[in-house]
């Protein structure tokens, strides 16, 4: 595949489209600001067109430094006045066998509709990249030094750019378990009246199942929803780590925010305890799919080690009970853990491949290079990711 | 105007490789949606080869515009680019 072109011959065309030097168009790209709010919003309006269904301004104040706690910084690509360009970065703190390194995932890249095509995403993206890996933002950002970018997911428009702007890593992997199966059978069979037998029949031995693979394996786990994640949580964090694996760190008050304060979509948080101590939790939000059905995502899974298989037994088992009572298609879950994946077989799951669940990254660390080339899982799920769809 | 040209083939070929695809995939009625690297990176290196081979600028508005490779061609027709 050719690789993207050097950074400054894209600055060139770029700023030649845009009316400006290169360099105008370099000071251009900064961290925005709350006076840059209204233009943003503006910016994602028009991108996003009939496809924004939620307020989005409660959600950038969330996502973005327009409010506090907030989980990324929101940069604004800008020619003189206008905003004409975002993207969004998150900083990861990860973590190799104690070594902590740096990393940031980029995210949310918007170009304004009636400058498409000039080549200012791919741009935005380079120049992100290389201020990030160069080490370029530590005035903005207190003690960074040189950053990992890490792209987590594509889309159609944006997978090209992705291919080439970033090495690529293998990809993330989907797996799905089927909870009812009326869509399933009405699609192939042509009665309605076989195919709601058939669906109900199918349905009751996945139930079955369900019952022999995961809650006959958890028998002393006691799983419970909860609204709020306190101590016990961060007891759970910071044994869930594994020497073997690139931790990406979580605390219990990010984690807070982003799944249960998330404007557009709040997760349910469920804890499994084992004689009272927090051994395992997953988030799960519900989704809408195509013809308006239901869907459950997993977000997250922490897992101890000591008690891994009962504790996502157990969780799974009351997770997808509860996604059964609410109608719910299926349940699905992108990994990238090995070991974590080896619970995401048949007959209770299917692999899923997807097209966009890519992983790419420009790592300046050789550690973290090697371990991720030599095949090392990550504690990486969707909540790593700007999927915040209901 | 451009002082450079192009034949068809080398036209193809220059296509080929901004958009990353087989130049076997690719003939003038071909659409723009078939070719999965003629997104927002093939459309940059387009603009990248027209600029570097011809001295051309293909502005944001006409590329986005284009929806065949025909287009392509007939961009390069009408600025002289593309030899009989």
């Amino acid at each position: 595949m050719k690789p993207a072109l050097p950074i400054e011959k894209t600055a060139r065309l770029v700023a030649r489209a845009l009316g400006v030097t290169p360099l105008e168009l370099d000071e251009g790209l900064r961290p925005a600001t709350e006076a840059d709010f209204p233009a943003v919003v503006s910016l994602r309006r028009q991108v996003l067109r009939e496809n924004l269904g939620w307020d989005d301004e409660a959600y950038l104040r969330w996502r973005y430094q327009f409010g506090s706690p907030h989980l990324a910084t929101c940069w604004v690509c800008t020619r003189g006045d206008e905003v004409v360009g975002m993207i969004g970065v998150e900083a990861l703190q990860v973590s190799l066998a104690g070594q902590q390194s740096s990393l940031h995932a980029v995210m949310d890249l918007m170009v304004r509709p009636d400058l498409d095509g000039c080549g200012l995403g791919v741009w935005i993206n380079q120049a992100i990249t290389h201020r990030l890996t160069q080490g370029l933002t530590s005035g903005l950002t207190p003690g960074l030094t040189h950053s990992a970018v890490l792209a987590i997911g594509s889309n159609p428009n944006s997978k090209g750019v992705v291919a080439r702007t970033f090495h690529p890593l293998p990809d993330r992997r989907s797996h799905t378990h089927p909870l009812h199966f009326g869509n399933f059978m009405a699609k192939r069979l042509s009665h309605p009246w076989l195919a709601s037998l058939a669906s109900s029949v199918v349905g009751a031995g996945m139930g079955l199942l369900r019952v022999a693979l995961l809650w006959a394996r958890a028998p002393f786990i006691q799983v419970e929803q909860v609204t709020q994640l306190g101590p016990e949580v961060e007891r759970l964090l910071a044994r869930s780590r594994r020497p073997d694996r690139i931790e990406v760190m979580r605390t219990t008050a990010g984690l807070t925010h982003r799944l249960l304060h998330n404007p557009r979509s709040v997760s349910q948080v469920w804890l499994a305890r084992k004689s009272g101590e927090v051994v395992g939790m997953v988030a799960a939000r519900f989704m809408r799919i195509e013809g308006g059905r239901l869907a459950l995502q997993l977000m997250d899974i922490v897992l101890d080690p000591q008690s891994e298989r009962a504790a996502l037994s157990a969780l799974l088992a009351r997770v997808t009970a509860d996604g059964f009572r609410k109608g719910a298609e299926y349940l699905s879950v992108t990994t990238y853990d090995p070991q974590l994946e080896r619970f995401f077989v048949a007959p209770l799951f299917k692999r899923q491949a997807h097209e966009y669940e890519t992983m790419a990254w420009v790592c300046p660390h050789d550690a973290l290079r090697q371990a991720v080339e030599a095949g090392a899982g990550w504690s990486l799920f969707d909540i790593h990711t700007d999927r915040d769809q209901t | 105007m451009s002082d450079r040209t192009l034949t068809l083939a080398e036209a193809m070929e220059m296509m080929a490789d901004a958009f990353n695809e087989p130049l076997e995939n690719l003939s003038p009625d071909t659409d723009r949606d078939s070719v999965p690297g003629w997104d927002s990176m093939g459309a940059l290196m387009l603009i990248a080869e027209l600029d570097e081979r011809l001295g051309l600028e293909l502005q944001a508005d006409v590329s986005r515009e284009m929806r065949k490779v025909q287009h392509v061609l007939d961009f390069l027709a009408a600025h002289g680019a593309l030899s009989a």
